[in-house]
């Protein structure tokens, strides 16, 4: 009898803790995610953004967000990104904005993808814009996914990896300046 | 007595996670796989959201031919069917107003094995035949590039695929590419071999 309650406290103490871990993120997962980006050119980059800024990546938060598939709650995890502007090009002056991507590490879950990611220290140009009806809510997202960022080199050159450009960052700003006033 | 117990068992689950952590679990090359090539889709209502043309039949059929494709590799065994039960979901959600991600496939993996997959294409894009119709995004390209990912594909990266293959990555407006090249194939069979 003394045995069978001590099973069954194992038993109990299994099935409460593996949903705790589960739910808490440290329930070993890898999630992918792959995603088609369309092909956007600077001209409609410029006019779908609402804030494009040049600055540098200094911080990442990761969240997890879990969600009924197939009567299964599996987690998708979000990247919250911090950029330091140093240059607003289009839109009300910012010192600093967030925006979000998909992928990212939430503790033990580890969301591999083929979204845009960065490292901290990262001078890039973004382009920003929210749509509160979207998954992504109240958060600004990336224009066009992977079209919507450029990353600075230590030469002062601007690249988008999708698009296999790479051009000037002082030349780009003043196109992309120049393509808000026409618009 | 049972005190000691409880707390030995909740350190075995604790550390049995651990061990598979990312800590200790290899990327990169390891990628989880299906444990069977076979595998099943639905079509959530959902999908009645896309603006879709006239030109193309509903988007489940549409992705039942993309699944086809798919399916009918010499070189590898990978299946992937229509079923009216519990299955990798096909559905469609508000992904960002466009410019923004046109569909994404989304798979979960405990422990190194695909248990779980969807595919989401964006509400807010005008989808159609872009052989037929303008201002579209090609729904055959963007399907079969998706339902390439469940297989756990990565972008097409070879050069000479660059005009061919749904699977690279970037599309479009009115862009046709609904191509599985024989990398596409190689690079299926290497992970489903026939």
């Amino acid at each position: 009898m003394r045995k069978l309650a001590t099973v069954m406290v194992i038993i109990a103490a299994i099935a409460v803790t593996i949903p705790v871990l589960y739910f808490t993120g440290f329930m070993p997962m890898t999630v992918s995610s792959h995603s088609l980006s369309p092909i956007v050119e600077e001209e409609e980059l410029v006019e779908a953004s609402e804030l494009v800024i040049h600055g540098t990546i200094t911080d990442l938060r990761a969240d997890a967000v879990f969600e009924d598939n197939n009567n299964m709650l599996l987690p998708f995890i979000f990247s919250t990104w911090t950029v330091v502007a140093t240059d607003t090009i289009k839109g009300t002056d910012t010192e600093a904005a967030q925006f979000k991507t998909i992928g990212g590490t939430y503790r033990n879950i580890v969301h591999l993808t083929d979204h845009p990611s960065f490292e901290m220290g990262d001078e890039v140009i973004v382009f920003l814009k929210k749509d509160p009806d979207s998954i992504w809510g109240e958060s600004y997202y990336l224009v066009g996914s992977a079209s919507g960022f450029f990353r600075i080199d230590e030469n002062g050159n601007a690249r988008n990896e999708l698009r296999d450009i790479t051009v000037d960052v002082e030349e780009f700003k003043s196109t992309l300046r120049s393509l808000d006033r026409q618009s | 007595m049972i005190s000691k117990q409880l707390l030995f068992a909740l350190a075995l689950v604790a550390s049995a996670s651990l061990i598979y952590s990312p800590v200790f679990a290899s990327h990169g090359d390891n990628t989880p796989s299906w444990t069977q090539a076979n595998q099943e889709f639905k079509c959530e209502s959902s999908l009645n959201n896309l603006q879709f043309t006239g030109s193309l039949s509903h988007p489940c059929i549409e992705i039942e031919n993309a699944a086809d494709a798919w399916t009918n590799l010499s070189g590898s065994s990978w299946t992937l069917t229509f079923t009216a039960s519990n299955a990798i979901n096909q559905k469609a959600a508000n992904l960002g107003s466009p410019p923004s991600t046109i569909a994404q496939a989304w798979l979960w993996a405990p422990f190194g094995t695909i248990v779980a997959a969807d595919v989401t294409y964006n509400t807010q894009y005008s989808f159609g035949d872009a052989n037929v119709d303008n201002n579209v995004m090609d729904f055959p390209t963007v399907a079969i590039h998706e339902l390439g990912h469940l297989l756990h594909l990565k972008h097409n990266e070879h050069s000479g695929d660059h005009n061919t293959s749904a699977l690279r990555d970037g599309l479009s407006f009115n862009e046709v590419r609904r191509g599985i090249t024989s990398n596409d194939e190689s690079a299926a069979g290497g992970i489903y071999p026939p």
